[in-house]
C-alpha cells in the first residue's frame, strides 16, 4: 500500500465526529414505534387464536346439543306410549277387538229374546 | 472494558433503552465518520447513521459473540451505505480500463492533508469513484470483493480506483498551488 493510502486510511480510521443530537431522538422514536408495533401484532395474534378457540367451542356446543336433541324421543310420543302403558290389563280389555265382538254378540242374543 | 461491552450487548439484546443509548454514545462518532465518507452531505450521513443503528439494535440477536463486535457493527454500517448508494444513485461505473490506465499518474504522495480536506476531496468525487476508493483504500477490500459487493466487474473496480486517485491528486495539486487558500 502506498504512503498516500496509508495516510488516508489512518486519517479515516482515527476520525471521530459527534453526530447531530437529533439522530438519537430519531433512533429512539423508531425503536419505540417498533416496540408498539410488535405489541400490537402480539395482541392481534392472541385475539386471533382466542376467536378461533371461541368459534370451536360454539361449534362443539351446538353439535352436542343437536346430537342429543336428535337422540331424545319427542315428548308427545313418550306421552302416547305412556298412556298406553298406563291403561293396564283391565282397561285394555275394553279396547280389545275380541272383547268388543263378545259384547256385540251378547247384545245381539239379548235383543233376540 | 471488554466485560463492560459484553454487559451492554446483553442488555441491548433484551431491549434495554439505557444500554442502547450508551452503545450509541460510544460508537456513533466512529460510524458517523464512516457515513460521512460514503455520503455526499451531512443530512444523508445522519439518515444513514439512524438507519444503521436501527438495524444494529434490531439484529442484535444475530451477533453470536464470535468475532469483533465493533467489526460486526461496522459491516452493518458499510452495508447500509452501499445499499443506500445502490438505491439512490446511478453509479455510471462503466469506464474503459485501458483509458483509465492511460491517465498519467501524478508522483505526489498525499501525505499532508487533514481529515477535513480528505472529506472535501471525497465529497467532490463522483459516487462510483468514492465508493470504490472507500472500500479499497479504507475498508481494505480487494478488487474481486468490491466487484462482488457492488455487482460490477473487477476491471471496472480497478478503473474507478485509478480515476478516483487521479481526481484526488488533482485536488491535492490545486491545494498546493494555493487555489484552496481563498476557501
Amino acid at each position: 500500500m502506498s504512503d498516500s493510502y496509508k495516510h488516508i486510511k489512518s486519517l479515516a480510521d482515527s476520525h471521530r465526529e459527534e453526530p447531530p443530537v437529533s439522530a438519537w431522538d430519531r433512533i429512539e422514536y423508531k425503536l419505540q414505534s417498533e416496540k408498539s408495533t410488535v405489541k400490537k401484532k402480539k395482541l392481534n395474534l392472541v385475539r386471533f387464536w382466542f376467536s378461533i378457540a371461541a368459534s370451536l367451542m360454539v361449534i362443539v356446543t351446538c353439535s352436542y346439543i343437536i346430537y342429543t336433541e336428535s337422540r331424545i324421543t319427542p315428548d308427545y310420543n313418550q306421552g302416547h306410549i305412556a298412556e298406553w302403558e298406563d291403561i293396564g290389563i283391565e282397561t285394555d280389555y275394553l279396547y280389545s277387538v275380541q272383547a268388543a265382538r263378545e259384547i256385540h254378540r251378547l247384545t245381539d242374543i239379548k235383543s233376540s229374546y | 472494558m471488554q466485560s463492560e461491552t459484553n454487559n451492554i450487548i446483553i442488555r441491548c439484546k433484551k431491549g434495554d433503552p439505557k444500554a442502547q443509548k450508551s452503545l450509541y454514545e460510544k460508537y456513533s462518532p466512529i460510524f458517523y465518520g464512516i457515513c460521512l465518507r460514503y455520503m455526499k452531505n451531512r443530512t444523508q450521513a445522519e439518515d444513514l447513521l439512524v438507519e444503521s443503528f436501527y438495524t444494529i439494535f434490531s439484529k442484535m440477536d444475530q451477533y453470536k459473540g464470535t468475532g469483533s463486535f465493533e467489526g460486526w457493527m461496522k459491516r452493518i454500517v458499510v452495508n447500509s451505505c452501499l445499499m443506500q448508494i445502490r438505491k439512490k444513485n446511478n453509479l455510471n461505473l462503466h469506464v474503459d480500463l485501458e483509458n483509465a490506465y492511460n491517465l498519467k499518474e501524478e508522483a505526489n504522495a498525499i501525505t499532508d492533508i487533514n481529515h477535513a480536506e480528505l472529506l472535501k476531496m471525497m465529497e467532490d468525487l463522483p459516487t462510483g469513484y468514492r465508493t470504490v476508493f472507500n472500500l479499497y483504500v479504507i475498508e481494505g477490500y480487494k478488487h474481486r470483493e468490491i466487484a462482488e459487493i457492488m455487482g460490477i466487474s473487477i476491471n471496472t473496480s480497478k478503473s474507478q480506483l485509478i480515476l478516483a486517485k487521479k481526481r484526488m491528486q488533482e485536488f491535492y495539486k490545486k491545494k498546493h498551488n494555493g487555489f484552496l487558500r481563498s476557501n
